[in-house]
């Protein structure tokens, strides 16, 4: 098998009683990638991700780390990967740096209390290290959850919802953490996110998920190319029968006194500009949205935007 | 790896409170049971001998150390058990509960290494909490009652010689422990069912009352299925302080109680290592 895919989950299937939350899964990761897994609420993002990481047991389908398959004898490599699920729980009656210390233990070897203060300061920590958990809020519980999983230099981070609970401050230094593991470090991220715009401005590749099984797998800008784009078209006053018929290429959303929206592919723009001006009309402004919600919306549904 | 996740395991069990009631608790009743002793012990042995006074002649100091310990055994084991389960009902429920699960099972130990190292932490908590009762017992007892000859009053009037004292003392914390850990591993089974240590709890207590209310009931055709409850053979340590031991009765008990822990101990692993992690 290919090592440089990091991750390989094959035909997974998870059923609880007659519930299947996970459906005939397949999903790829390379190396190095920030990987982002979307879907709608039980989608079964978090089934596959405790799937994965073995918290739950599949009926049917293969899980590969690194181009091996993964059993119960295999769990070696899990000291290559580094995960937080869900939200982030500790033992309250520690402090931050015991929690982190004993979660770095379960990997067999002691990590020096530098190394172990560091990774706190890391996610911004530092000053609360030694204060028991239970005077945490969300967001700080949050950080301490990266910690855990990040120290012990993983190659593989797998993170759901990392930024939840954190302000628009903290949310901005995880992605920059983020991504500076994968650029820099060379990590590969799988992601899952409720967060659209986090996975849009962050992830290189992504999955999205619906009812237990991908719906579209790819590279991020790959799969926004065929996506239809919202236009904004801000004008003079409009005449009242103006309309764009006989355009099949074009969805109207909405025409105003001075506004157009479309729902079109972005080569049409053009001729909906030259439509525009041969009938006098004079255009202010022209904006085209291409969004990873939008595509989200089209593949899901609108009702499933979260 | 596995004595380190033991270490890790004892680490979690002594940073909570919970843990500290039982042996509070030992030490706050041994010396009040010691100093009710020391008030009104001459007349509880007057009492429990009044019977055979009519026969015998008492002559010198019937209480001391080794036999107040004996009594202290006797009373405080009823409600260790229940002292126990406190911590054994919260092993791997109160993980469950703290949702640290997705956390401990994500690293490269295997969930039998830790359900098992769970097992052997809980325990080393019981066999420590038994030894505290022990020194606190006999340590105390000795210390204000002096030693001597051991009287025990049973079915007959046993007199053990005080160099036949101490060996008996320790097979008896051996068996003491073992009663312990049925208790405990029966609290240790359930909690690895849920996701709430109130559970766990609340059952072992509610089996241990009602197979000893059941150990009461004496009707002739009962008495076989009351072989077999543990809690029949919870005492049997009595039976080391008989003149003449009955080794037959005490390996049969002993070995009652063993089947109890491995059984249900190997269900529990079996169990935990198969069961999903909702929590």
């Amino acid at each position: 098998m290919d090592e440089n895919i990091v991750l390989k989950i094959e035909n997974l299937e998870k059923s609880f009683k007659n519930f299947k939350a996970v459906d005939g899964l397949n999903i790829e990761v390379e190396k190095g990638e920030i990987y982002g897994f979307l879907g709608p609420n039980g989608a079964g993002k978090s089934t596959t991700i405790r799937i994965i990481l073995s918290l739950l047991k599949h009926d049917k389908g293969n899980v590969y780390f690194f181009g091996e398959k993964f059993t119960n004898h295999s769990r070696e490599l899990f000291s290559r990967i580094g995960a937080l699920v869900e939200k982030p729980d500790f033992y309250l009656y520690l402090s931050a740096y015991r929690n982190l210390k004993y979660f770095s233990e379960l990997y067999g070897h002691k990590f020096s209390k530098n190394k172990l203060y560091e990774t706190l300061e890391m996610v911004g920590l530092s000053g609360r290290e030694d204060d028991k958990v239970k005077t945490y809020s969300l967001g700080m519980k949050q950080r301490l959850g990266l910690a855990q999983a990040l120290i012990h230099d993983p190659e593989l981070i797998i993170l759901d919802e990392p930024t939840n609970g954190l302000d628009p401050q903290g949310m901005r230094e995880v992605r920059n953490l983020l991504t500076d593991l994968a650029v820099n470090k060379g990590k590969t991220i799988f992601l899952s996110s409720h967060i659209l715009k986090e996975v849009e401005s962050m992830a290189t590749s992504m999955a999205i998920i619906n009812k237990g099984k991908t719906i579209v797998e790819g590279k991020v800008q790959e799969l926004l190319k065929n996506s239809q784009t919202h236009i904004y078209i801000e004008t003079n006053n409009l005449p009242n029968n103006f309309n764009f018929e006989n355009n099949k290429d074009i969805k109207v959303i909405k025409i105003e006194k001075n506004n157009i929206e479309l729902e079109a592919n972005k080569n049409v723009i053009t001729s909906v500009i030259d439509k525009l001006r041969s009938d006098n009309i004079e255009i202010y402004s022209v904006n085209s949205v291409n969004s990873l919600e939008e595509y989200f919306i089209q593949l899901t549904g609108e009702n499933n935007v979260s | 790896m596995f004595l380190k996740l033991v270490k890790l395991e004892l680490f979690k069990i002594f940073s909570k409170w919970r843990t500290y009631i039982g042996f509070i608790a030992i030490g706050v009743l041994v010396p009040i049971i010691h100093l009710a002793m020391l008030a009104e012990g001459e007349t509880l042995i007057e009492v429990s001998t009044r019977v055979l006074r009519s026969s015998f002649d008492f002559n010198g100091e019937l209480i001391n150390g080794y036999m107040v310990t004996r009594i202290i055994m006797q009373f405080l084991f009823i409600n260790i058990p229940l002292l126990i389960t406190l911590v054994g009902g919260d092993m791997l429920a109160g993980e469950a509960t703290s949702g640290t699960y997705r956390l401990v099972l994500i690293r490269p130990i295997s969930r039998l290494q830790l359900v098992i190292a769970k097992f052997t932490a809980g325990s080393i908590y019981v066999a420590l909490l038994v030894i505290w009762l022990f020194i606190l017992a006999l340590g105390l007892g000795v210390l204000i009652f002096g030693t001597g000859d051991m009287i025990v009053v049973r079915y007959s009037i046993n007199i053990i010689p005080e160099a036949d004292v101490l060996w008996r003392y320790g097979i008896s914390i051996g068996y003491s422990f073992l009663s312990m850990w049925v208790v405990y591993t029966i609290s240790f089974f359930f909690s690895s069912f849920v996701e709430n240590s109130i559970g766990p709890i609340i059952t072992t207590m509610a089996i241990l009352i009602v197979l000893n209310i059941l150990n009461m009931v004496d009707i002739g055709a009962f008495s076989t299925i009351q072989e077999l409850f543990f809690t029949t053979h919870m005492n049997a340590w009595i039976i080391l302080f008989d003149e003449k031991i009955d080794y037959a009765a005490f390996f049969r008990s002993a070995l009652i109680l063993i089947g109890h822990v491995l059984v249900l101990s190997i269900s529990t692993f079996i169990y935990f290592n198969k069961k999903d992690i909702n929590s």
